[in-house]
């Protein structure tokens, strides 16, 4: 693990800094799924206890406002040793903010397991991320297939 | 039994003491967005301000800086606003009923005044506890959760590291086309706000907000993020209103309920709400006084805290007649 030069396989870890070695692995549970694994990362949803433990009260309380909807679907939080999330395998961002663990993207874009896509739903879906103690909620890339929450805890 | 509590519309103030009389880390520190939009040099280092006219965030940084490091400064000074979420103006009243000797309802009436910049469409009053046997309902078209946190606002306003919001939030289909569907517009008011809950009344904080979260973006520099922190706290980007709520169990000794019925008082006569000698004020201190000192001297004994029911003919305010109506629900029934 770490930095790898030459030959790129799946990544566990990081590069430059020190591995973050609290992290903890968000297991399938019945209020959410788990999505977002890849080649390179194929695992990615590791985090800080807080951070974790927030995402799944999240998760939790959402399906309890809105059973009638799909339970939420979680993606990248971060690498089992932190570091860079290097989405396209080629160690450079645009995933910085997962870097340690403590920020997680909710899928929005209007597939399987998103956030309902109305206006009220994805505001309440963010106040219930800042009622759980993230000190920012974003909705991202509004309108496009990438669209998503990114809850993000200290 | 019904009592119609209106005292609770008055605005704590963030950076003061809250209605127990603990000290939490305020706000002051934000700077004011300057007037004339010129930085002064020692703020150099300040990427987050308040535009309190314009009840705004203004974030103001280098469009050099950095996203990951601060020490990279330089390039014209980029400017964004953001609207806050407490540009509300509410009113609340609410009506305490016992069903029975374990459970209370609440049902809040909640007004926007004409003041207001923003429609109303989130209301949160923590509690200490939500069981099995408490629930919550919203007006129509607005959705209502008992949602189990440990926030600041939590500790601030239930005195516990967690609890629960007893939280009412609009859910509109129609805020596909209108974001502020069934909001409450300002010079609006809506009642149908309500709580079954087991717990007794007692003094608490409503957080009551309009609009939506500033739109951050992730790829903005950490320095500036990081000093947002603060005012994206609920407590903070929301009007603060005292209020009653849901608060003791029936268990509670009585003596913890005077002392937050005495905290109440002193924080109402601190904010003018109420007159310190008043007759009816000055018999719910003795009141109070005598159930904490009775009960320090004979725990679980509590005989002196009796409501004298002819003290309410004393009160000569409406927030007096609550304060005495509320007493009275704890210590006399």
């Amino acid at each position: 693990m770490g930095k790898c030069a030459g030959m790129r396989g799946p990544v566990y870890g990081y590069s430059g800094s020190s591995p973050y070695t609290d992290l903890v692995r968000l297991l399938p549970g019945k209020d959410w799924v788990l999505i977002g694994a890849t080649p390179y990362h194929p695992f990615n949803h590791y985090g800080t206890p807080k951070a974790v433990r927030g995402i799944q009260a999240v998760a939790k309380q959402y399906h309890s406002e809105h059973p009638q909807y799909d339970v939420i679907a979680i993606n990248d939080i971060g690498l089992p040793l932190g570091g860079i999330f290097d989405l396209n395998g080629n160690w450079r961002g645009p995933h910085f903010s997962h870097s340690r663990g403590n920020a997680v993207d909710i899928r929005g874009n209007g597939r399987p397991n998103s956030v309902k896509r109305m206006p009220a739903v994805q505001k309440r879906f963010k106040e219930i991320c800042m009622e759980n103690g993230a000190w920012r909620a974003l909705h991202e890339s509004q309108g496009t297939t990438n669209e998503h929450f990114h809850c993000e805890w200290r | 039994m019904i009592r119609s509590f209106s005292i609770l519309s008055v605005v704590v103030l963030i950076g003061s003491a809250d209605v127990a009389g603990n000290q939490f880390s305020d706000i002051s520190s934000i700077p004011i967005w300057p007037k004339d939009g010129v930085i002064p040099v020692e703020w150099k280092d300040r990427y987050v301000f308040l535009d309190l006219d314009a009840g705004q965030m203004v974030l103001a940084y280098p469009e050099g800086l950095s996203r990951l490091r601060s020490d990279r400064v330089g390039g014209a000074l980029r400017i964004e606003r953001f609207d806050l979420k407490n540009q509300v103006a509410p009113v609340l009243s609410v009506t305490v009923r016992r069903n029975s000797q374990k459970s209370f309802t609440y049902e809040y009436k909640v007004a926007n005044l004409a003041s207001a910049k923003k429609a109303i469409n989130n209301v949160r009053i923590p509690t200490r506890v939500f069981g099995p046997d408490d629930s919550i309902l919203g007006p129509v078209r607005w959705g209502a959760a008992a949602s189990r946190s440990s926030v600041t606002a939590i500790r601030r306003a239930a005195g516990v590291e967690q609890g629960y919001f007893l939280v009412w939030y609009t859910n509109d289909p129609d805020s596909i086309h209108d974001p502020d569907a069934s909001a409450i517009r300002p010079g609006q008011s809506l009642s149908g706000f309500k709580v079954k809950s087991g717990l007794m009344p007692g003094f608490t904080i409503a957080y009551v907000q309009g609009g939506d979260l500033p739109a951050l973006r992730k790829d903005m520099p950490e320095a500036v993020l990081e000093q947002t922190d603060p005012i994206m706290q609920i407590e903070f980007n929301s009007q603060n209103m005292v209020t009653m709520g849901p608060k003791f169990s029936i268990a509670s000794p009585k003596s913890h309920v005077a002392e937050d019925f005495r905290a109440g008082i002193d924080f109402l006569i601190e904010a003018r709400s109420i007159q310190k000698d008043s007759p009816a004020i000055l018999g719910a201190q003795e009141i109070i006084a005598r159930c904490i000192d009775d009960t320090n001297e004979s725990p679980g004994q509590a005989r002196e805290c009796r409501f004298d029911s002819t003290l309410l003919m004393r009160a000569n305010s409406t927030v007096e007649m609550d304060i005495l109506h509320a007493m009275n629900l704890n210590f006399d029934e």
